[in-house]
């Protein structure tokens, strides 16, 4: 195998993955944080890196009809979250190339 | 207008062939005189074999050289050698070349010629014919070529099996030629022959093919007497060999035309418009001339897209993202096919074929993405992709854009999509060249960029459009597809090389943001654009324009 390409897009506030502490966004994007997860709380951002991407699922969530695909970690595999491919709704419209991830799943660190 | 010359260094493949010499050759004509000469090494034999077959052209004394027999690549490699030798101004080295090797330098238009008749387009090189009228010495010895000709399209035809195509040839063209009238009266019986090889037999002919095109050209070669070569025109560079003048306008439309395109056979371009209507031209393909053929109407969201199956036969017609069916009209019986509506709430900009001419898919931004029948059942619903534009190549590879700045193919029987390009700006639309391997895509706000679909790489941006407001339709053209034109929201439209970032040409005429280009398929130096004020252009070079620059209305 090679060496995986991780980026990092820097920040204040850096989220990074729990189990191997790979950055994957920072407070820039944050979207919303009223959002559940399976683990709890979870936040919605516009942009993460170093995650990889499943097949697309079809989802019932608390508003309504989704399209998702999940998000883990492109360095140690673990789930993180999931995005949106497609809303059903019209309202839910704003979500769509978003990504979620759990704040169990996370650490937030303090950047430079 | 601008032009530029593209600059080809060719330096590798010039001290494999012409010695020594290091010589950076920077004019335009000698860049193409190597281009072709590359093409033609690349496509015949090694370099190795040439080098040794050309030297040993030139060791060769005086009595052994007419002995010598070169074979067709090798008399052409020498020709091009010799054209390229007379640009550079080594006349002397010229005339030695053509004294040993015995080929003379050929005429462009008498290779063009030639061309033809090799590959048996018959009806086109009677038109050659005419051009070459100025280099025929006998009196009537353009007759005698037609006649030659025309013989052997005859023949051909009795080949395939075609008695009626044959005899018409013999009554409705040979015959009025009114010359070897006994010939003809012979002609007349080979039709009635019913075994082939007793009609090889009785008038001489080894059969349909290279070897019987090859005779004919020697005999017609005797006929034409061709001086001395001329230079190779820079077909890229010169103005006269690119289509930069408007020859027709079409004003038929009395709103914003938003899409054009012609047929795949070459024979019809479809305009559609924000008045709701569709119109259908004839297409004229040796004066380049349109004629109104039909007008469809009733869409009353305006047609914002057309798709020709690649049967040249229906046309789906899709309105705007507020447009929930799609239309689909027969142009052969000029009436509306099917409609194809599923629920209200749909929305339908965009349509694609597939190569089998009965199934079509067609989605929109709303998320609907069907894969239908030309009857309008939709046999499947891929759910939750919101498209911008469709494709589909050859192959049947269904390509689409959606609204996350990404092309990806969806195989339908499988349900699986992958992931081919992914841009940082909105994608408006995008077209895939004829070979599948490339596409075109319009970014918003960035311009048209070139990709490779299986290499999955970005080739070129293409400079100098204005475009991110309006939807905007760029196109592949000319020979070998090595053009990119694009309108843009300044009411020019754009020509580039396919090689280079720059325009070469930019063409002004419409007053207002030129929509859609769509390349002639066939012709190579035909295009049409469609812009907000209400005309569509025909473009193409000034031996094709018009007395009249008006659209003809007749019906």
């Amino acid at each position: 195998m090679g060496r995986v390409f991780l980026e990092h897009l820097g920040g204040q506030r850096i989220f990074s993955c729990a189990h191997c502490e790979t950055p994957l966004t920072n407070r820039n994007e944050l979207v919303s944080t009223r959002f559940t997860g399976a683990t709890g709380r979870a936040f919605l951002f516009s942009r993460v890196v170093n995650t990889k991407q499943s097949a697309v699922q079809e989802r019932m969530m608390l508003t309504g009809r989704h399209f998702v695909r999940d998000i883990s970690c492109k360095k140690c595999d673990t789930k993180l979250g999931w995005m949106y491919e497609f809303a059903t709704e019209e309202t839910q419209r704003y979500k769509e190339g978003r990504v979620i991830l759990e704040r169990a799943l996370i650490n937030e660190t303090d950047g430079f | 207008m601008h032009t530029a010359n593209p600059n080809i260094s060719q330096q590798p493949l010039i001290s494999s062939v012409l010695d020594d010499n290091n010589t950076t050759l920077t004019t335009s004509d000698t860049a193409t005189t190597l281009e072709r000469l590359k093409q033609n090494l690349n496509g015949n034999i090694s370099n190795n074999i040439n080098n040794s077959s050309i030297s040993s052209s030139t060791q060769t004394n005086h009595c052994q050289l007419h002995t010598k027999i070169f074979s067709n690549s090798e008399k052409e490699i020498l020709k091009l050698i010799g054209q390229h030798l007379q640009s550079v101004g080594l006349s002397q080295t010229v005339d030695s070349l053509i004294l040993e090797s015995g080929c003379v330098l050929e005429h462009e238009q008498a290779s063009n010629f030639r061309d033809l008749i090799i590959s048996g387009k018959w009806t086109e090189a009677l038109i050659a014919l005419g051009k070459l009228k100025q280099y025929i010495a006998e009196q009537d010895g353009i007759q005698q070529m037609e006649y030659l000709i025309l013989e052997q399209k005859y023949f051909e035809l009795i080949e395939d099996e075609q008695a009626m195509e044959a005899l018409y040839c013999l009554r409705n063209e040979i015959r009025p030629l009114n010359i070897r009238i006994e010939r003809t009266h012979q002609l007349t019986a080979f039709l009635m022959f019913t075994s082939m090889k007793d009609m090889y037999k009785a008038a001489n002919w080894s059969g349909k093919g290279f070897a019987s095109r090859d005779k004919l050209m020697e005999k017609l070669q005797r006929k034409l007497s061709i001086e001395d070569v001329s230079l190779l025109q820079d077909h890229a560079c010169s103005k006269q060999a690119l289509p930069c003048v408007t020859v027709q306008t079409l004003t038929n439309h009395t709103d914003e035309v938003w899409f054009c395109k012609f047929s795949p056979d070459g024979t019809k371009l479809a305009t559609g418009s924000k008045d709701g209507n569709l119109f259908i031209y004839d297409v004229d393909m040796t004066t380049y001339k349109l004629k109104l053929r039909k007008h469809f109407d009733g869409h009353s969201f305006g047609i914002g897209f057309i798709a020709w199956c690649p049967f040249s036969r229906y046309i789906i017609a899709c309105g705007t993202d507020e447009c929930s069916e799609i239309w689909i009209w027969d142009i052969q019986r000029e009436e509306q096919r099917s409609r194809i509506h599923h629920t209200p709430d749909d929305s339908l900009t965009c349509a694609a074929w597939l190569p089998c001419g009965t199934r079509f898919v067609c989605g929109g931004s709303r998320g609907q993405f069907y894969y239908c029948d030309i009857d309008g059942n939709v046999i499947d619903n891929w759910e939750g992709v919101r498209l911008q534009c469709l494709n589909v190549t050859s192959d049947g590879v269904i390509l689409a854009a959606d609204a996350q700045k990404r092309i990806s193919s969806y195989k339908f029987d499988s349900l699986t999509d992958h992931q081919i390009i992914h841009e940082d700006h909105p994608i408006m639309s995008f077209t895939i060249s004829k070979d599948g391997r490339s596409a075109l895509l319009n970014i918003a706000t960035q311009g048209v960029h070139l990709w490779d679909l299986h290499d999955r790489q970005l080739l070129r941006k293409y400079q100098g459009v204005t475009q991110g407001h309006y939807v905007n339709h760029a196109t592949f053209g000319g020979p070998n597809e090595e053009f990119i034109a694009s309108g843009s929201e300044d009411s020019n439209v754009y020509l580039w090389h396919r090689k280079q970032e720059r325009p070469i040409m930019i063409f002004s005429g419409h007053t207002r943001t030129v929509n859609c280009v769509s390349w002639h398929p066939i012709l190579p130096l035909l295009f049409a654009s469609a812009s907000d004020d209400a005309t569509v252009r025909i473009w193409s070079t000034t031996e094709h324009q018009c007395q009249t620059e008006s659209s003809t209305n007749s019906d």
